[in-house]
């Protein structure tokens, strides 16, 4: 079934749904330009969702029907009576004669949205941290699925709140088959770390190979070596927005300045980047929503933030597809073997993090 | 805990009563399971209780401030905010209010001391490098502010994040000395009253994030 049948027929399905509305529950609403708009929501997330061979774009428009743990409708059974009768409506008369996978697929996101709306979205529970441990090595023959990470990324973008809306990153995922890129990611971490640590060796940085040998022979190996078996690797760079939404074009004709439309500091290296600090920090928080499904799943994550920040050295043509210099590396698969495993000297003895009380203050007689 | 829980609360119930010891040990437990780079946590949480008006008044002051200077709009509470309150009108009324600043370590652990003399040099100690720090420790801000408002919503505690505030640190030593670096996000707790949605006018209806596919790319 071509979804452009259903595109086609948009306002016919829906002007049906609504005529049978009326007639059946003449008492439900005088508001029918809401339900029109309410059903042209849901019948564009059907037909996106078709396209995309996903459920992604249902699974959020149906969970808009929830907040704070309630249901935003009373009758609810009404509303699910009313999608019936659309996907009823379309599958007897628009797609009658098309093949039957699609119309089960149909039928299958209507389920997901009545299901929804009886007793609310399947959320993220977030108890999953406590599995995280750095991992030194990923296992290369056993690999997540790829259903799994699109799953999880795309919870992660539903679910991760941001200032105004704007979303200022970009996330960029290598798959199992992106080995080369991740290995030059890897030398570009290195390269960084002696850079930036010391003692310094007599050999040509260029010669990444050599400087490997030497730095795993005198230090020891780099924990980001794990990019070399990560089946996944999320490379989160700062993004500018172009594309402002309605509401956000009405604030800034009512004078509201968006750092994060700013863009001057791309191209003039003396402009304030004004936005970063702000993409950081959602970039943190967008992260940790995925690692958290990622560990519900007994996926495990690590990060590296040892990198060359700017774009000079971001310049390989492998690289093309980055506007922004990467901020954090994600790593996911399933771990081998841990860091605190591949050296005892590393004990929750030696190596912990600093006291509660040094990171959170309850400012003097707060109660 | 249910993140799809979050909404913007414009108003906190300040009649409402969160016990100290549920904030903390929802703090606590945050603390406890958000990774660090190198176990620094290069960040600090300076938490106002309800008995912290007066501060969180204070603060109020300093995000006007801030509006009037990034929209270059002098007085910007007669002009924009005569009929109704901004939308970070809520650190007034929240219960309490979480100020996060990155924070320079002076006492590393025995294994980041190892590593210190084996050559490793780490920003996050170096007080002349808190601007280049202040990237990782807003990552990891960002993932502790996520965390915690994950346990806070699965008790039914609302919160909501602010970050137009002035960034002169000066300004913030009448909420509290101990402020060392100008903040990096606030976060306002509390039970809500009202809420940005469901919306009051059409145009806040078109105000949506940007499509999936616009922040996540598979690399072709």
């Amino acid at each position: 079934m071509n979804p452009l049948i259903l595109k086609n027929n948009k306002s016919l399905i829906i002007d049906e749904t609504i005529s049978w509305q009326k007639i059946n529950h003449p008492t439900r609403t005088d508001d029918y330009a809401k339900c029109v708009r309410d059903l042209t929501f849901v019948f564009d997330a059907y037909i996106n969702d078709l396209i995309s061979d996903s459920t992604r774009n249902i699974k959020y428009i149906s969970s808009r029907y929830w907040f704070n743990n309630e249901r935003q409708i009373k009758d609810y059974e009404i509303e699910i009576a009313v999608h019936d009768y659309m996907i009823d409506y379309i599958l007897e008369n628009i797609v009658a004669d098309q093949n039957d996978l699609y119309k089960n697929k149909l039928i299958h996101l209507k389920s997901i949205l009545t299901e929804t709306i009886r007793i609310g979205p399947k959320y993220m529970n977030f108890g999953h941290m406590h599995k995280y441990q750095y991992v030194m090595n990923y296992d290369t023959e056993k690999i997540p699925e790829s259903f799994m990470i699109k799953q999880s990324l795309y919870e992660a973008w539903s679910t991760t709140p941001s200032k105004q809306q704007f979303m200022p990153y970009n996330i960029f995922v290598l798959g199992p088959d992106d080995k080369k890129i991740k290995e030059l990611i890897y030398y570009k971490a290195l390269v960084n770390e002696y850079k930036t640590n010391t003692p310094r060796y007599d050999v040509d940085e260029s010669d990444v190979v050599a400087l490997e040998k030497l730095m795993v022979e005198q230090r020891d190996i780099p924990l980001y070596a794990n990019l070399k078996t990560a089946p996944y690797v999320l490379i989160c760079t700062q993004r500018v927005e172009d594309q402002i939404s309605p509401y956000n074009k009405n604030r800034t004709s009512l004078g509201f300045n968006f750092e994060q439309t700013d863009s001057a500091w791309q191209t003039d290296p003396k402009r304030k980047n004004r936005g970063q600090g702000l993409a950081m920090l959602e970039i943190g928080m967008f992260v940790q929503s995925f690692a958290n499904l990622c560990l519900k799943n007994n996926i495990d994550i690590s990060y590296t933030r040892c990198l060359p920040t700017t774009m000079d050295f971001w310049t390989d043509p492998e690289f093309s597809f980055l506007e922004n210099p990467p901020q954090l590396i994600m790593s996911a698969g399933f771990g081998k073997n841990y860091r605190r495993e591949s050296n005892t000297l590393i004990s929750h003895a030696v190596d912990y993090r600093p006291d509660f009380e040094r990171v959170v203050k309850f400012i003097g007689g707060t109660t | 805990m249910f993140l799809e829980k979050y909404k913007y609360v414009l108003e906190y119930d300040s009649t409402a009563t969160i016990e100290k010891d549920t904030i903390d040990s929802i703090l606590e437990k945050t603390w406890k399971i958000t990774p660090s780079k190198n176990n620094f946590m290069p960040y600090s949480v300076f938490i106002l209780g309800q008995d912290k008006q007066e501060s969180k008044d204070e603060v109020y002051k300093l995000c006007i401030k801030q509006e009037e200077i990034s929209n270059s709009i002098p007085n910007i509470e007669n002009v924009r905010y005569q009929n109704f309150k901004p939308q970070f009108w809520n650190v007034v009324s929240c219960s309490y209010l979480l100020i996060f600043t990155p924070r320079v370590e002076t006492m590393p652990n025995p294994w980041q001391l190892h590593c210190i003399q084996q050559g490793n040099v780490y920003d996050q100690m170096n007080e002349e490098k808190v601007q280049n720090m202040a990237k990782v420790s807003s990552i990891e801000i960002g993932m502790f502010a996520n965390t915690f408002a994950y346990f806070c919503l699965e008790k039914n505690i609302d919160v909501s994040f602010t970050m137009c505030f002035s960034n002169d640190v000066k300004d913030w030593q009448n909420v509290s000395k101990d402020i060392k670096y100008p903040p990096t996000i606030l976060m306002s707790v509390g039970k809500g009253l009202r809420y940005r949605q469901p919306a009051r006018h059409p145009i806040e209806e078109l105000d949506f994030k940007p499509n999936y596919e616009r922040i996540v790319n598979f690399v072709k």
